[in-house]
This record gives C-alpha cells, sequence and structure tokens, in this order.
C-alpha cells in the first residue's frame, strides 16, 4: 500500500471544482431545507438549468458571459416560480417533494433529448462555452505547480471563482438568516399557520427562499459546467440532488458553514476509500474475487448510502447542526 | 401509559450536545488546519528537491487528437516490483507518483479502452518505455487510433428497433469472417482486423417474423471498402410485410395494446408503494430499487444455470422476505421513535442510494438480459402483434392484480389494511393491530415489486438503474389515481401505462416520460387526492 500516494491524491481533491459545486447547491438546499422546511428534491433541476443556460446562451446565442449570467438568473427565476407555485398552494411537504424530483426530470430528459440537440448538445452535452471565462484566467492554460502536486491553471481559475462564490454565499446566507427576514422563513419551517396567523405573506416568502436558493444551485451547476468544460445532463440525475442532500445533512442542515463542511467531508472521504480500495486490491490486500478495479468506486456509494441512513436516524443534525434548529416533523 | 416528564437532566443533555457541537467543530477547523499547513510545509519540501517520490506525466489521446477520459493506465518499473496505477481526467492526463528514479514502461490493459479504439500494438505489448530522472516530472504521450469497423442499426419501418438479427462480416480474401447479433437498439457492430474490401450480408432467417427486407434492397453487399480507421456504417433498408390495420389507427392500437402491458405492469409495484403510503404516511423513495433488485436477482439466478420461471419465483419470494426484515429492522424502530416523516423519507433516499450500488457492484453497469424468452417473433392477434412473453406477463399481472385486490375487499386482512389506509387511529383503536398491518403491506409491497420488475425485465432489460426510472412513472400512477389508495393507483398505473405509449405517436420517444411526469404536476396542483382519493387536506 502507498500511503503517500493516497494522502497525495486526497489531498489533491481539496483543490476539484465538485466540492465547490456540491457545496453552493447545498448552499441553497439549505436555504430550502434547512431554513424555510421546503423539501426540495429538484435542486439538480435548478443546477441544469444553470449549466445549460449559460451554455446555450454563449455557444449557441453567441452572448458573452455577464449576459449568460444574466440569462441563467431570470430562467432561474422563471423555474423557481413554477416549482414555487405548490409550496404557495400550500402542498403538503412529501407531494412537494415528488413536484420537484419531476420537474427537475423533466428537464433532465428535456435536456438530452435528440430533438433539440441542435441546442443542448443531446446525450453528449453541451461544449464549447468555456472561451470568455476561460480568456479571463490569471494562471495560463499551463500546469500550475503547488508543490506536491500540479493542477490545470484552468482547473485554478474555476477553483478560485468558485471559493469566491461560496465566500459571498456563506456571507448572503449569514447576513439574510440573522435578519427579520430569515427569522420569518424559520418560522414558516416550524409553523407556517402561526406565521400566516401573524399576518405574513408565506406564499410570497417561500418564493424568495426558492429563488435564492435556486439561484445558488444554478450557481453550482455553472461549477460543474466550467469545472468539466461540458454542461452534462448526467450529471443532473436525482441522484445528484441527492448527493448535495447527503452533504448537507453530513454538515448538519440550519447551519451557515456546513454545506462547505459537508461538501469536504464528503468529496474527501469518497476519494479516500476509492484510492484505499485501489491500492489495497492492486497490493493483493483485498482479493480481486471480492472487489475487482470497476467495484472499487461503487463500493463508496454503498458505504455513502449506508452512512446517510446512519445519519438521519442517528444524527440528524449532522456533525455541526444543532437539534433545536431541525425539528425534521416540522411540515 | 407512562409520562415522561423532562427533568432536570434536559438542559444538561442539551449543553452536553453543544459542547460536542463545538469540539467537532474545532476540530475539524484543527484539522483543515493541519492539512494546509502540512501542505505548505511539503510544497517547500518539494521545493528543496526533497519530495518523496517521482511523478510520471502523460496524456492518452485519440486520433484526432484528444484526450480520452477514464482510461486506466499502468505504471510499471522495469524489472517489476512498482506497478502504480493512474485513470486519466477529462481532459486525458494522468499524474502518477513512483517511489524511485528509473526505467518505467506505461502500460494501458486493451480491456480498458473505449470502444472502437485501438491501441497501437506495441503499447497493447509492452508498454512505452519512459525514463525517470530525479526531480523532474517524466512525460508520456500514448496515442490510441480507431479500429476500423462496420456498424449500423436496422430498424424497421415503424423505426423499432430490430433485435437479435444476425449480420454476417467476411473479408474478400476470406481470412475473417464473423457474425455480429444486433442489439435491443437494433445496433450491430464487428470491428475488423484492418483496412480492405469486406462484404456484409444480412441473414433474413434471423429477422423477427413479419420484418423482412424492403423489395428493392439487398441484403447481400460485396466489396465495402473500408478505408484507414474508419468505421463504416452500412444500412439495410426493412418493410413490413402487409397485414394488420395500417396507418395512424393501426399504430395506435398496437401502442395501447403495449402501453396496457407497461401500466399492469405499473400497477403492480405501484400497489405497494401506495399502500405502505396509506399506512404509514411514508413516501418510500427507494421503492424503484425493489423492482430493480426484484429484475437483478431473476436475472442473476438465470445467468447462474437456474431456470427461469423457478428464477422469477425465487426471487419474488426473497424480496417479499426483505420488505418484511426491512420492515422489521428499519420501518419499525423508526416509528417507535416517533422519527419524522422527512427524515424517514431521507433515510429511504439512503437505503436507496445502497440498494442501486449493491446491485450495480455484483451485476455491472451494462443492460442485462435473461437468457431464455428474449427475441420472441411476435404473435399477430387480429389487430394488434405482441409476443408470447408479452401476454403472459400481461394474464400474470391481471391474475395477480385481480387477487390482491379482492383480497382487500373481502378478507379480514385486507378489510384491516383499508381501514389502516384509511384512518390509522381510528383503526388502532377499535382493536386492529395497526403494526402487523403495515408489516404485511411490506411484505406483499415487496413481493409486487419484485414480480414486476421480474416482468419488466423481459421489455425493458435488466439495468441496476432501472427502478430509479420506473419509480417516477409509479409515482405519476400513483398519484393520478389517488395516493394511500390501492384502486387508485391500479388505475392511475394503466392510465399512465397507455398514456405514454400511445404519446409516441406524436412526441419522440425519449420524452415520452415527460407526457407522465407532466400529468403528474398537473394533477398534484389541481386534483391533489387523484381520481380515486378521498377528499382530505394534502395541503
Amino acid at each position: 500500500m502507498n500511503w503517500s500516494s493516497i494522502i497525495n491524491n486526497t489531498l489533491a481533491a481539496m483543490f476539484s471544482w465538485e466540492i465547490l459545486g456540491y457545496t453552493l447547491a447545498a448552499i441553497g438546499l439549505n436555504m430550502h431545507f434547512g431554513y424555510t422546511g421546503l423539501l426540495n428534491f429538484g435542486q439538480a433541476g435548478f443546477m441544469a438549468i444553470g449549466a445549460y443556460s449559460v451554455g446555450i446562451s454563449i455557444a449557441v446565442g453567441g452572448l458573452s458571459l455577464g449576459q449568460a449570467l444574466l440569462v441563467a438568473i431570470a430562467v432561474v427565476v422563471v423555474l423557481a416560480f413554477i416549482m414555487g407555485v405548490p409550496a404557495m398552494r400550500g402542498l403538503r411537504t412529501d407531494y412537494f417533494a415528488i413536484v420537484t424530483i419531476a420537474v427537475a426530470e423533466i428537464i433532465r430528459l428535456f435536456m438530452r433529448s435528440a430533438s433539440l440537440e441542435d441546442y443542448t448538445g443531446g446525450s453528449d452535452g453541451l461544449q464549447g462555452f468555456v472561451g470568455d471565462f476561460r480568456s479571463m484566467n490569471p494562471y495560463g492554460g499551463g500546469f500550475i505547480d503547488m508543490g506536491l502536486f500540479k493542477i490545470p491553471g484552468n482547473l485554478l481559475w474555476v477553483i478560485t471563482v468558485g471559493w469566491t462564490l461560496v465566500a459571498v454565499g456563506f456571507l448572503l446566507v449569514w447576513l439574510l438568516m440573522r435578519s427579520p427576514w430569515g427569522r420569518v422563513l424559520k418560522a414558516i419551517r416550524e409553523d407556517e399557520d402561526v406565521v400566516r396567523a401573524l399576518g405574513k405573506n408565506v406564499s410570497a416568502y417561500k418564493m424568495q427562499s426558492l429563488i435564492f436558493g435556486g439561484i445558488f444551485g444554478a450557481l453550482g451547476g455553472i461549477v460543474f459546467a466550467f469545472g468539466q468544460a461540458s454542461a452534462n445532463s448526467d450529471n443532473f440525475t436525482a441522484q445528484t440532488t441527492f448527493f448535495a442532500y447527503a452533504v448537507l445533512i453530513l454538515g448538519g442542515a440550519a447551519r451557515v458553514l456546513s454545506p462547505l463542511a459537508g461538501a469536504i467531508i464528503f468529496w474527501l472521504s469518497l476519494i479516500f476509500i476509492e484510492n484505499v480500495l485501489v491500492q489495497a486490491v492492486a497490493a493483493g490486500i483485498i482479493p480481486t474475487t471480492i472487489v475487482n478495479n470497476t467495484q472499487t468506486s461503487l463500493v463508496r456509494f454503498v458505504l455513502l448510502g449506508l452512512a446517510l441512513m446512519l445519519l438521519m436516524i442517528f444524527r440528524p443534525q449532522g456533525i455541526f447542526g444543532d437539534k433545536r434548529e431541525l425539528q425534521l416533523n416540522a411540515r | 401509559m407512562q409520562v415522561r416528564l423532562r427533568g432536570p437532566d434536559a438542559p444538561k443533555s442539551h449543553k452536553l450536545g453543544r459542547r460536542l457541537r463545538s469540539v467537532l467543530f474545532s476540530f475539524f477547523a484543527a484539522a483543515l488546519f493541519a492539512l494546509t499547513s502540512l501542505g505548505v510545509m511539503l510544497s517547500g519540501a518539494s521545493m528543496a528537491h526533497a519530495q518523496e517520490g517521482e511523478t510520471v506525466e502523460g496524456r492518452v489521446t485519440d486520433t484526432s487528437g484528444r484526450g480520452v477520459p477514464g482510461v486506466t493506465v499502468d505504471v510499471v518499473a522495469e524489472g517489476g516490483g512498482v506497478k502504480v496505477p493512474a485513470t486519466t481526467d477529462d481532459s486525458g492526463s494522468f499524474t502518477a507518483t513512483v517511489p524511485e528514479p528509473g526505467q518505467y514502461r506505461v502500460t494501458i490493459d486493451p480491456q480498458n479502452v473505449p470502444e472502437g479504439s485501438d491501441l497501437p500494438p506495441r503499447v497493447a505489448g509492452e508498454g512505452v518505455a519512459v525514463e525517470v530522472t530525479a526531480g523532474e516530472p517524466a512525460s508520456v504521450e500514448i496515442n490510441l487510433r480507431l479500429q476500423e469497423a462496420l456498424t449500423g442499426t436496422l430498424i424497421d419501418s415503424a423505426d423499432k428497433p430490430v433485435e437479435g438479427a444476425t449480420i454476417s462480416v467476411s473479408s474478400a480474401d476470406g481470412e475473417f469472417a464473423q457474425d455480429a447479433v444486433t442489439d435491443a437498439k437494433g445496433g450491430w457492430a464487428v470491428f475488423l482486423p484492418g483496412p480492405g474490401e469486406y462484404s456484409v450480408t444480412l441473414q433474413t432467417d434471423t429477422l423477427p417474423e413479419g420484418i423482412e427486407p424492403r423489395e428493392d434492397s439487398s441484403t447481400e453487399l460485396t466489396g465495402v471498402v473500408v478505408d484507414t480507421e474508419a468505421q463504416r456504417p452500412v444500412l439495410f433498408p426493412l418493410g413490413e410485410r402487409a397485414g394488420g390495420v395500417g396507418g395512424k389507427l393501426g399504430q395506435a392500437l398496437q401502442l395501447t395494446a403495449e402501453g396496457l402491458r407497461f401500466g399492469l405492469l405499473l400497477a403492480l409495484a405501484a400497489m405497494g408503494l401506495s399502500l405502505v403510503f396509506g399506512t404509514s404516511g411514508l413516501v418510500n423513495f427507494a421503492h424503484g430499487e425493489l423492482i430493480a433488485m426484484g429484475a437483478a436477482i431473476t436475472w442473476g439466478l438465470n445467468v447462474a444455470g437456474v431456470n427461469l420461471i423457478l428464477a422469477g419465483l425465487i426471487s419474488i419470494v426473497a424480496l417479499a422476505l426483505f420488505g418484511g426484515l426491512q420492515d422489521l429492522a428499519i420501518w419499525r424502530p423508526l416509528r417507535r421513535r416517533k422519527t419524522g416523516l422527512i427524515a424517514m423519507m431521507i433515510v429511504t433516499i439512503g437505503l436507496a442510494l445502497f440498494v442501486r450500488s449493491l446491485i450495480q457492484y455484483f451485476m455491472g453497469p451494462s443492460s442485462e438480459q435473461y437468457r431464455e424468452y428474449v427475441g420472441q417473433a411476435g404473435l399477430h392477434l387480429g389487430l394488434v402483434r405482441l409476443t408470447t412473453v408479452d401476454l403472459v406477463s400481461m394474464l400474470l399481472a391481471a391474475i395477480v392484480l385481480v387477487g390482491v385486490s379482492l383480497m382487500l375487499i373481502y378478507t379480514r386482512m385486507g378489510k384491516a389494511t383499508r381501514a389502516v389506509a384509511d384512518n390509522p387511529a381510528l383503526a388502532e383503536s377499535s382493536g386492529i393491530d395497526v403494526q402487523r398491518v403495515i408489516l404485511l403491506v411490506w411484505i406483499m409491497g415487496s413481493f409486487l415489486a419484485g414480480l414486476s420488475g421480474t416482468l419488466f425485465g423481459f421489455s425493458e432489460g435488466i439495468k441496476f438503474d432501472m427502478g430509479q426510472h420506473i419509480l417516477l412513472l409509479v409515482f405519476a400512477g400513483v398519484i393520478l389515481g389517488g395516493l394511500g389508495t390501492a384502486f387508485g393507483a391500479l388505475v392511475g398505473s394503466l392510465i399512465v401505462g397507455v398514456f405514454i405509449n400511445v404519446s409516441t405517436l406524436w412526441i419522440p420517444p425519449e420524452l415520452k416520460n415527460v407526457g407522465a411526469l407532466a400529468i403528474l404536476i398537473v394533477i398534484l396542483l389541481f386534483r391533489p387526492r387523484g381520481i380515486l382519493g378521498r377528499r382530505e387536506r394534502v395541503g
């Protein structure tokens, strides 16, 4: 077992856009689920909308990066309104979850449909929209020596922008959640009837929460798209939403910084477990009859599923969460 | 009933929780800090050339110079002893760290190369040599070239793929001859030893009944020239023998029949989902995995040599046991702990990921087929054409559905189940053992889902994530009929099944599920209780 290579690969994974993409998606979910109590199972839909609006605006529409981002935000607002209608009509949490997962699936099916291939690239995904973004890259296209490992300048640029977005997200969530607006959201999570009785417009608050969290979901999708230089519908399945939930719950819902903590733990554990397994198989410690090379990546998802179950059962507030903040019984 | 008061220990435990949290947080922060400083220290070390190990960087490219992602390469020391695996990233680059300078070879397992790309012979044989000197990363580039191939897709006049037809390819000098059989998507490919002239023949006797080559086209093509690195497509236009009702109406009837079959299989799965929701309030996002598990177990046994019917029976019984155990081991204790329904829903998501990954672990990522009863020819039944397997599936599903319905209506247990679904509190106070009813519903629901998955396996193939995709359609059926009702699930699923199939007359087939999902959303918005659901506050 080559432990230095395992540690090296795991540390190198700190410099990955995946962590930032999932953090941003989870910041959005934290807004929806952690603070407002909206069980949005369609975050992957917001992510896909973000990635594809920017991709299509640039690659097909010929817009600049700034304009494309504005388009993305506009489309996210529209999507939030669509998803928000059931929430406004006061649909029960579980029904709302089913509606949102269905909306996200519809978006995914359209994005990979052959009939829209000219716009979305079909099942191969959409490429050719990163030029503008990369031309702003201050690091250059070559490899940047980070000492322990080298990472491509373009990746470093995506990561820099991603960390900035995450920092802005945390600042915004922190400020909003100590404002009267944030207290209303939390009150809606605890008992929306009481809030309504106090004369607040619950529907409007829910919609604002959906839009705000949706924009961060879309930013997560955009980080995915620029990280891979491709917008691919396969990245935005229901599984992506559930990974974002795993990230949020791991860190602890309704805490400002928990999405980042959760994403780092989530992603580094995945990389670490995979590397350990690969090395153990290569070194013959684990016989290939039990785990072969293609199965190593699956073991970690088996463990992830198990971890999510156990966490939800025994420590629903996650690692850093506050149990009083998260009464999951609240509708 | 014992009344437990939150005594003086409550604030104490809360304080403890708080302390634990801050300890965890500071631990996390400290770990992050340690990692960062470790990184900084190591970077300094590397600049002083004291870094442990040497770096081999490289890139795997295809003929157009594009990087090939996901190829596993091994960096092997000349003389053995060291073998470092690395996988190419999205740009085709890989980095491996070897312990010391020296002579190395970079090899690729031909098995791991994407289909259609071929390794230059020397890479496949012995690898590309690379010399690693101290303190400087060594770099290596491996070019894959495209393997010559003849490919094609066989579709009939209705644009449906033709599965199981044989296509023979032989070289002009007769030294190479190979057959290909079309897969479920009608696709076939024969990889060739090199460029040259080949002849391609469609074996007409392997075509399903009723499908024939179009009269004006030939099924035997000779002198097909394949250039270096070319993957040349070959087409065989197919027609359909006259007979049956032609035109849109005929197609609509055919699609309705297929939709009924699909709907019946959906209904099997939907009943369990709906009853579990009705009796315990839980929306089970892992229900799709029960479907996939049913199909996967049947397939696994069948491939291991067990007769398919016996395999199906074992699988269904196994699923029933699994469902019962699941309720006893997970859901009943959670209900007893008064865990919230949302928390339980998230537990089902964890369970779904767990089971789905396990299935993929055992059966791999590809779509599989049973060993028996596949690729059957269709039987003409007056206006529509269905295979024997389709008919048997429909009949079996219908019998089981009627049986379960009768049981729900007439037996004591069935009445109890409906009573619990109607109003658990009232049922409990009238002496019904609610926990027992829920256990029974789990057993029955998993049994039905297993049967549904096994039958879906015939027509849709068996794949680890099939449940995930079917689940949303099951939701659509259940919600259309009225969540929590058994008969609503039945009616709703049939409507959804027919609707999505017939809708392919007007919309592209890959978008057919969109219609079902749109129904789901519209129903939830405007009539959340569905067709047969009772009026109650769902908002």
